[in-house]
């Protein structure tokens, strides 16, 4: 009898393997059956999976979202533009300015202090430009201004053949450099070193001009972002405005109000990923701290707390660092729909924050220390937790 | 359990098993019947491997059904997509050019989708007529320039030269509906001027000018069997509608054999493995398993080419727009049925199934691509004079449609058509000629209320 059964659960799974082999329509007639909404493959027991054994054991299948389409607070979506996305660009900027300016009292005048001044500069511009990740839609990756002032690994092989040519070394030649030879992680090596904390005695002439140059266009570039923002360039409308009338008739980019909101939202999704699976967990999980982004400064924490705050102004419509709040918000919304749902949203950033401001820094050091162990996973996990709770319980809201 | 028990077992289970596929391919002969490609759930343009996400996040998604081990090959193919090359020596991804177009995938095609018709993201592809002692290379399927080979690598580490200097100059033009109403085209101009005396430019240099294409989705273009595009394919016209449709038959540097060719804006790679290793070597400078150097050393193993490859297999088609409102709906409903009428739908094939896939969610998939993934003949006026294996100097693949709407909401700016000439899918229709010189027409003589339905649908992908 129990020979039977088994003859029996076989002939039905090789029956599904091999009806999806010459093409049986059942897969497909499953995927019809579901709405938008639910456009995932059900899970488990369909499709013939079940009957090989063993296969996908390790998670649950991969689903899609299941956005409602029915967020229609347009004043919400023009309150994140105006509150947080055109003043952190105008922060950015502003500090892209300064960096430039301290670099160019450093190269003027090679002291221990305008060393420590230029350095001071670059992490709060780091800081100010982590905090956008949420909102990197728009023209930051279509005009190219993210990869010109964000690309990782920085090219030192060229840059130290640079350094070592006899070339004058201009703005305008530095502009046309290949992207990982400038940008905020070129300056960084420079100005840190490849071990962060290179001596002063240390910086050629030829390195302070090269930096100079960077620190130029840099600025130029985080000006023509904001810009693009602002006011438009290149014949393009400002896309501020582009943005900010989701939902209006003439809107061919974000045709509905929830097509921007699901922007913001997925933004902040993507963020707290790249916190909690990319940046931190991948270098963690393998141990190398190679794969930590600002190493040669000794400030990957930095960019770490700085995407995860980029995700919660994004929920709160805030920019805590220039005092701005958003009337309306994803926050206020979900408030209105759901209130223990914003509760726990917002109770869930500050267990994430608190997990990753108790990780001991710099995290360069602590990565592969076994003390920091606990407190490493632990910010993972409830990065990963508030990551979770958006997907599941603010998305099908949205 | 002994070994004589399962000795005997392997010829039960044969026989079994041919029982159970009788069975099912008589199950299947009865489904197909029934369910001839209801495309019951009109927004599953992917089928099961549809992702409801209309933001900029829309081309980046993992399909759904992936079990987890295919998810976390997924997730690598991801970074391996994202990784930025750098020069020899290097801690991490090194090996970049010397000479290049980008430095990592992801650099053209941005959050992958098209990109625009710019140096950096764009790229010139080059060859030399065909002629006696001047003979086509199997593997490349054109006549390689001396100096610029088979693409113009407008980049090249420090202390390298690039291969020549390209500008991409624009000429407007103007032409109108039947209403009347004034519509501007333009088209890029290209200039390739010598680097240096060394590297002169040849007289008789055939360019062609390429803008990334999206990468979703193409797992599911991989899986729809070759004998349903041989069935679709009508080289010589039989049924006289003035579309013909041919397959390109190109090199398979992963099966070094001729297959048929899916990829590419003229289908000239045969499958993502082969895309993604030509890439590698061509755009990166990469030498990989497929393309290794000359001297036969590499600068990243099979494992990297296979995971960025299906990296891209396993991406999701977004859902079509979910339009609530009923004027707007019916708006699109009518641009939909302008789409056929005007015979749009001859090539861009609202409807066709996939086969068999080594990933499951891919496999036997009722898919919306609007595509048929044949050569089309596109009139002059598109015409890049640059035939590349089968494909003529005026035959381009069509373009699949599936989530064209979302195009500059995943990146605003980018362009359509092969060269991105196209600021709006608008200009793309007015572009059409050949074989769609009659859907274009069509088009021109649509009352504008009936043109903006057209686009209505088409943004509605």
């Amino acid at each position: 009898m129990v020979r039977q059964l088994k003859a029996a659960e076989l002939f039905l799974s090789l029956g599904l393997v091999a009806s999806l082999a010459v093409g049986c329509s059942t897969p497909e007639k499953a995927a019809d059956n579901l709405t938008v909404g639910e456009a995932a493959i059900a899970e488990g027991g369909e499709g013939g999976e079940g009957g090989e054994g063993g296969e996908g054991g390790e998670g649950a299948m991969s689903k899609s979202l299941n956005w409602a389409n029915r967020f229609d607070n347009q004043a919400a979506i023009a309150d994140f533009t105006d509150k947080v996305v055109i003043p952190n660009y105008v922060q950015y900027a502003n500090r892209t300015a300064a960096l430039s300016q301290a670099i160019d009292r450093f190269a003027a005048e090679p002291s221990e202090a305008n060393l420590m001044a230029a350095r001071a500069a670059w992490s709060e511009t780091r800081i100010s430009w982590e905090t956008t990740e949420t909102f990197a839609f728009g023209p930051a990756g279509s005009l190219g201004f993210d990869g010109a002032m964000d690309s990782w690994p920085v090219n030192r092989t060229d840059i130290e053949n640079l350094l070592s040519g006899e070339e004058p070394i201009t703005v305008e030649q530095v502009a046309q450099l290949q992207d990982t030879e400038k940008g905020m992680h070129a300056i960084e090596y420079l100005l840190f070193g490849p071990e962060a904390g290179k001596p002063l005695a240390e910086f050629s002439d030829r390195e302070t001009t090269f930096l100079s140059a960077l620190g130029q266009d840099l600025n130029q570039s985080a000006d023509a972002l904001l810009a693009s923002w602002q006011e438009g360039i290149e014949g393009q409308p400002a896309y501020k405005t582009v943005f900010a009338s989701a939902g209006n008739a003439d809107n061919a980019i974000y045709p509905t109000t929830a097509a921007a909101a699901q922007e913001l939202v997925s933004g902040i999704i993507d963020s707290l990923t790249e916190v909690g699976e990319e940046k931190l967990a991948a270098p963690f999980e393998a141990q190398n701290t190679q794969g930590l982004e600002s190493r040669f400064s000794a400030q990957t924490m930095n960019d770490l707390k700085s995407n995860l705050q980029s995700a919660e102004n994004g929920y709160m419509g805030a920019l805590p660092t220039e005092n701005l709040q958003a009337q309306e918000s994803i926050s206020t919304y979900i408030a209105a729909v759901d209130p223990g749902l914003d509760k726990k949203v917002k109770a869930e950033f500050a267990e994430a924050s608190s997990a990753l401001e108790a990780v001991p820094t710099p995290l360069e050091q602590y990565l592969t220390d076994p003390a920091a162990k606990g407190e490493i996973e632990r910010a993972i996990a409830s990065i990963l937790a508030v990551k979770a709770t958006l997907e599941n319980e603010v998305v099908p809201l949205i | 359990m002994t070994s004589s028990r399962t000795a005997r077992k392997p010829l039960s289970y044969l026989l079994l098993f041919a029982a159970a596929c009788l069975v099912a391919i008589l199950f299947s002969i009865a489904f197909q019947r029934i369910t001839i490609l209801p495309m019951g759930n009109e927004n599953l343009a992917g089928g099961g491997t549809t992702f409801y996400n209309r933001s900029s996040h829309a081309f980046g998604q993992p399909a759904p059904g992936l079990n987890g081990k295919e998810m976390s090959l997924h997730t690598e193919g991801d970074a391996a997509f994202d990784a930025v090359f750098v020069t020899a020596p290097a801690p991490i991804n090194a090996g970049l050019g010397p000479k290049f177009n980008s430095s990592s995938c992801s650099g053209c095609h941005i959050k992958n989708g098209r990109g625009m018709p710019q140096l950096g993201q764009a790229l010139v592809r080059t060859s030399l007529p065909a002629a006696i002692g001047m003979p086509i290379a199997k593997t490349e399927g054109v006549v390689p320039d001396p100096v610029l080979g088979t693409q113009l690598q407008d980049s090249a580490v420090c202390g390298e030269q690039p291969e020549a200097n390209v500008t991409i100059s624009w000429m407007e033009t103007t032409g109108h509906y039947a209403d009347g109403e004034v519509y501007e085209l333009r088209s890029p101009q290209i200039a390739v001027t010598a680097i240096d005396s060394k590297h002169s430019i040849s007289k008789n240099l055939l360019t062609s000018l390429r803008i990334p294409p999206p990468v979703f989705g193409v797992g599911l273009l991989e899986a729809i069997p070759a004998s349903t595009l041989e069935a679709i394919a009508d080289p010589e016209d039989k049924n006289k509608d003035g579309i013909s449709g041919r397959i390109n038959r190109v090199w398979n540097f992963e099966t070094k054999r001729v297959d048929v060719g899916r990829f590419g804006l003229k289908a000239n790679s045969a499958t993502l493995i082969s895309q993604t290793a030509t890439a590698y070597a061509h755009d990166m400078g990469v030498a990989n398993p497929l393309l290794p150097n000359k001297d036969g050393t590499l600068e990243i193993d099979q494992a990297t080419v296979e995971a960025s490859a299906f990296y891209t297999q396993t991406l999701a088609v977004p859902a079509r727009a979910k339009v609530d409102d009923p004027t707007a709906k019916k708006v699109v409903q009518t641009g939909e049925r302008l789409f056929e009428q005007a015979n749009c739908a001859a090539c861009h094939l609202g409807a066709i199934k996939t086969g068999a896939a080594t990933v499951n969610a891919l496999a036997n998939q009722a898919i919306a691509p609007y595509t048929d993934l044949l050569l089309h003949d596109m009139g002059q006026g598109l015409a890049d004079g640059r035939p590349d294996f089968e494909a003529r100097g005026q035959e381009w693949r069509t373009s699949p449609l599936w989530g064209l709407g979302l195009t500059q909401t995943v990146l605003p700016y980018s362009g359509y058509l092969h060269d991105g000439r196209a600021r709006s899918v608008e200009e793309a229709i007015l572009w059409h000629g050949g074989e769609a010189e009659g859907a274009k027409q069509a088009f021109v003589e649509m009352i504008k209320g009936d043109r903006q339905a057209l686009l209505k649908f088409l943004n509605s992908l």
